[in-house]
């Protein structure tokens, strides 16, 4: 399997997915290789075998570069547009320590590195089934699939798509670069995954994949043996509180939220509005909420980890998710699983999996406004919700999920020889 | 017979740490005490002590003409009684020489002549009493917050008794007049105006260590040479500036400290010149003409105005906020919510919010100790929101339930009066 990242060096949903997802075919027999592009120590991975690519020889060209007059080890890992160092090993090829920051800046090169690294790896494994997170390793498993057809074995690549560029890139249309790099894993996969029916459409309409090739196979949601309970902050107990969580970037809608923030405050100021997350749209959205006079309205936290997530969650009475584009959206599952309702954009993943969530435009800022009142001034309503989609929630396990994607995997075992179990980077 | 009048302003906030807004109604205290303790320290190490010691030993070199003047924000003050008392110490020593003015200014360093007379008066009365209490001087003279002026603030500050006041000597203000000059304000009933010459005062304060500069590098033959011009067409030159400049702002290396051991000596080599404290110009010259300053200036960025703290809606948020609480504050009588209040007023929170992009963009990020402006500004949000628990906690209109156990006992539910918040004095 070939992943991005992991809890907790995740930067949002996918490497909670990844974790998610491999918990639950592990104990389904299924033995997993997780192949990240670098040490990122990652937390709970027991049940899988994590491989560090940047471990394995980087490509010869690197040598070529670091003879060039004049430059450094460090200044050639940055050239690459991927890597901050660059040792050379006892086999005297390079190895380049991967940087975790600067992700995109060079699309294409990071892909394409990924994939060297991948056929190196794939050249000492043994595996029955490829399975790619994300367009960062679409190259990786179409690598992979060719070294292990040159030496005769057919193994099958999927290919999971946990969100498209199309979501990321809104209006701008999305970088070039990583769409086609998208088309081109998405093409020539043989099967790809999508997080929701939602998804699912985009990558028929935008990425030119047949239907028949696309399986949907919804996220799950871990349930805490005892979800921990905060004290009722004192914030809490003055205010109704409502929570954005998430990536401050277009795609999430936030500025939608201080839109809501503005229509709601402007008739009960009683309420206030949180935003927790960072993003690229970060600053825009605290100039704009100071700007609408705002200020003590709507109050802001950078990016929260652990026990911190869920402590936003409790905090809050109601939890807005105003997703322009969301391919899944876990994070309106995580408020019910916190006893927080949860208001999401139709246009997102989530809203297929349950019925509690309330479904409104993201655009439409006025039914919103009124969903939002109606809710923090019923809590009979809000409970009955959250009630119910806790109820619902034990459907939504990462073990329903994962008989999901190994009913792919044998199908698609089944299609060449009979199937001995395992997916990702297999060991037999 | 000229005059070199150098005021230098001394000030150091009280910074804000990161206040988390889960912290909000649990934890009263906001201020960075590590960060103030250690950069207080830093700066007495780099600037203050070594700079006092240098004055001290101009003073004693040149004892009847060697004449500086300081103002000390009362939050500087306090700060410096805490982490390095030595400082304190050696100011007290410099005012002791008699050649040393000290003038006033609002305790907080706060732009409260802008918002709130009330409050700007208060503040007033409360440096009076800090200098009085820590140097017994009582200053005559009156310089705000940097160097913020208008018509209505020089209205007020004369009714407070002062003599003269400092502004900015900014060529849109003067008109074509010159700043080496004693003024009046348009409305002054007999106090003086003291005006900053910008261009010789800057020559110090921002270009001194900038080797891009055709002075570069300066010397003070060349300064009091410039000084020396004047001569003729000025009775005074007015050389206002942060008291950090000196190896701080322009550290010891650049050759700040050596540049003002010789200046009284090249300064004096012109037997015409001496130096001079503020009281002592407005007495030894006649005010030429009234100057009228109807929108405030300052001595900040290349504006010379209010743009450094206001102007962008998250400086106008936060401080159009901050001030509500005027009422709710003082009502409580709690000293320590009082005291929390002003520090939050010092206009250095507002500078660090500032998003102006050009060349004070960079002076702006020197100062600022968050990573963006808009930090500052969500910072304080999760502060106010705080402050507006607590005073709607003290307010005794709005009774708070303790318990329901005994509002059960009892038909009338306890009062919050005994419901004092730790205070973060």
């Amino acid at each position: 399997m070939f992943g991005w990242e992991l809890p907790p060096h995740n930067s949002g949903g996918l490497g909670t997915a990844c974790l998610g997802l491999t918990q639950g075919l592990a104990p389904l027999g299924v033995d997993i290789d997780f192949v990240l592009p670098g040490n990122f120590s990652a937390e709970d991975a027991d049940h899988m075998n994590v491989i560090d690519a940047s471990l394995y020889p980087a490509s010869k060209s690197v040598l070529r570069r670091l003879r060039l007059a004049g430059l450094s080890p460090q200044q050639v890992a940055r050239s690459l547009g991927y890597g901050s160092e660059i040792t050379i090993g006892a086999d005297g090829l390079p190895r380049v320590t991967y940087l975790p920051s600067g992700i995109s800046a060079a699309p294409e090169a990071q892909a394409r590195w990924y994939a060297y690294q991948a056929a190196s790896i794939a050249k000492e494994r043994e595996f029955d089934l490829i399975h790619s997170h994300e367009w960062m390793t679409y190259y990786s498993g179409i690598a992979a699939r060719e070294v292990a057809h040159a030496r005769g074995e057919e193994t099958p690549l999927v290919t999971h798509v946990h969100a498209t560029e199309i979501d990321r890139g809104g209006a701008d249309g999305g970088n070039q670069a990583i769409i086609q790099i998208e088309k081109e894993g998405l093409q020539r996969a043989d099967r790809v995954v999508t997080v929701s029916h939602y998804t699912k459409k985009i990558v028929e309409k935008h990425y030119g994949v047949p239907a028949r090739k696309i399986s949907v196979v919804h996220n799950g949601i871990s349930t805490p043996a005892n979800q921990p309970k905060f004290d009722l902050h004192a914030l809490k107990k003055h205010y109704k509180l409502v929570l954005f969580m998430g990536r401050i970037t277009m795609s999430k809608g936030p500025d939608y939220f201080i839109k809501l923030a503005k229509a709601v405050t402007d008739q009960d100021a009683k309420v206030k509005f949180i935003m927790v997350g960072s993003g690229d749209m970060e600053k825009r959205c605290i100039e704009l909420a100071a700007q609408q006079g705002l200020t003590g309205k709507v109050l802001f936290s950078p990016f929260l980890r652990g026990e911190d997530v869920n402590r936003a969650y409790q905090l809050a009475d109601l939890f807005i998710m105003p997703s322009v584009s969301e391919p899944f959206g876990l994070v309106a599952l995580e408020a019910m699983q916190n006893g927080t309702p949860a208001i999401v954009s139709k246009q997102s993943g989530v809203a297929e999996v349950s019925d509690n969530l309330v479904k409104i435009d993201f655009w439409d800022t006025e039914e919103m406004r009124k969903a939002v009142l109606e809710l923090l001034y019923s809590p009979h309503k809000s409970q009955a919700l959250t009630q119910a989609g806790l109820s619902e929630m034990k459907h939504l396990s990462w073990e329903n999920s994962a008989q999901r994607v190994q009913g792919i995997y044998q199908e698609l075992l089944g299609a060449i020889k009979p199937p001995v179990l395992q997916p990702a980077f297999i060991q037999i | 017979m000229p005059s070199v009048c150098f005021y230098f302003q001394v000030h150091q906030p009280y910074r804000l740490r990161h206040y988390h807004l889960f912290e909000i109604g649990k934890n009263h205290d906001y201020f960075d005490h590590k960060a103030n303790r250690e950069i207080c320290r830093k700066v007495a190490k780099k600037c203050y002590l070594p700079a006092n010691a240098l004055m001290l030993e101009l003073i004693q070199r040149y004892p009847k003409d060697f004449k500086i003047s300081y103002s000390i924000s009362g939050v500087a003050l306090e700060q410096f009684a805490e982490y390095c008392p030595e400082v304190v110490e050696s100011f007290q020593k410099l005012v002791a020489t008699g050649n040393v003015e000290l003038l006033d200014e609002t305790y907080y360093h706060s732009l409260s002549s802008l918002f709130n007379g009330e409050e700007f008066r208060r503040q007033v009365k409360l440096h009076r009493q800090q200098t009085k209490d820590f140097f017994g001087v009582k200053p005559a003279i009156f310089r705000n917050t940097e160097l913020i002026y208008s018509n209505g603030i020089a209205d007020m500050v004369e009714a407070m008794g002062y003599k003269a006041m400092l502004a900015e000597g900014w060529e849109p203000v003067l008109k074509g007049k010159s700043p080496n000059f004693v003024y009046e304000p348009k409305d002054g009933k007999g106090m003086k105006l003291l005006l900053k010459n910008y261009k010789l005062s800057d020559d110090i304060a921002f270009r001194f260590s900038n080797r891009e500069w055709t002075e570069w590098p300066l010397s003070s033959d060349t300064f009091s040479q410039w000084l020396h011009r004047i001569d003729g067409s000025g009775d005074t030159v007015n050389l206002f500036m942060d008291y950090e400049t000196m190896g701080e702002h322009q550290w010891e290396d650049t050759g700040i400290f050596e540049f003002f051991r010789a200046l009284p000596e090249t300064v004096m080599r012109h037997p015409g010149f001496s130096f001079a404290t503020p009281s002592e110009v407005i007495v030894k010259y006649p005010p030429v003409a009234k100057i009228s300053v109807p929108n405030a200036t300052s001595w900040a960025d290349l504006e010379r105005d209010t743009s450094a703290w206001l102007g962008n809606p998250m400086q106008d948020g936060a401080i159009a906020w901050l001030y509500t609480f005027e009422q709710a504050v003082l009502g409580s009588k709690d000293r320590g919510l009082i005291h929390t209040w002003r520090k939050l007023q010092t206009s250095d929170h507002f500078y660090y919010m500032c998003t102006k992009f050009w060349a004070d963009g960079d002076v702006h990020k020197y100062f600022s100790v968050y990573d963006a402006p808009h930090d500052s500004y969500t910072i304080m949000s999760n502060v106010l929101t705080d402050m507006e628990l607590r005073t709607k906690r003290v307010t005794p209109a709005r009774p708070v339930p303790i318990k329901k156990k005994a509002s059960k006992a009892a038909t009338q539910p306890l009062r919050a009066k005994t419901l004092h918040p730790t205070t973060s004095a």
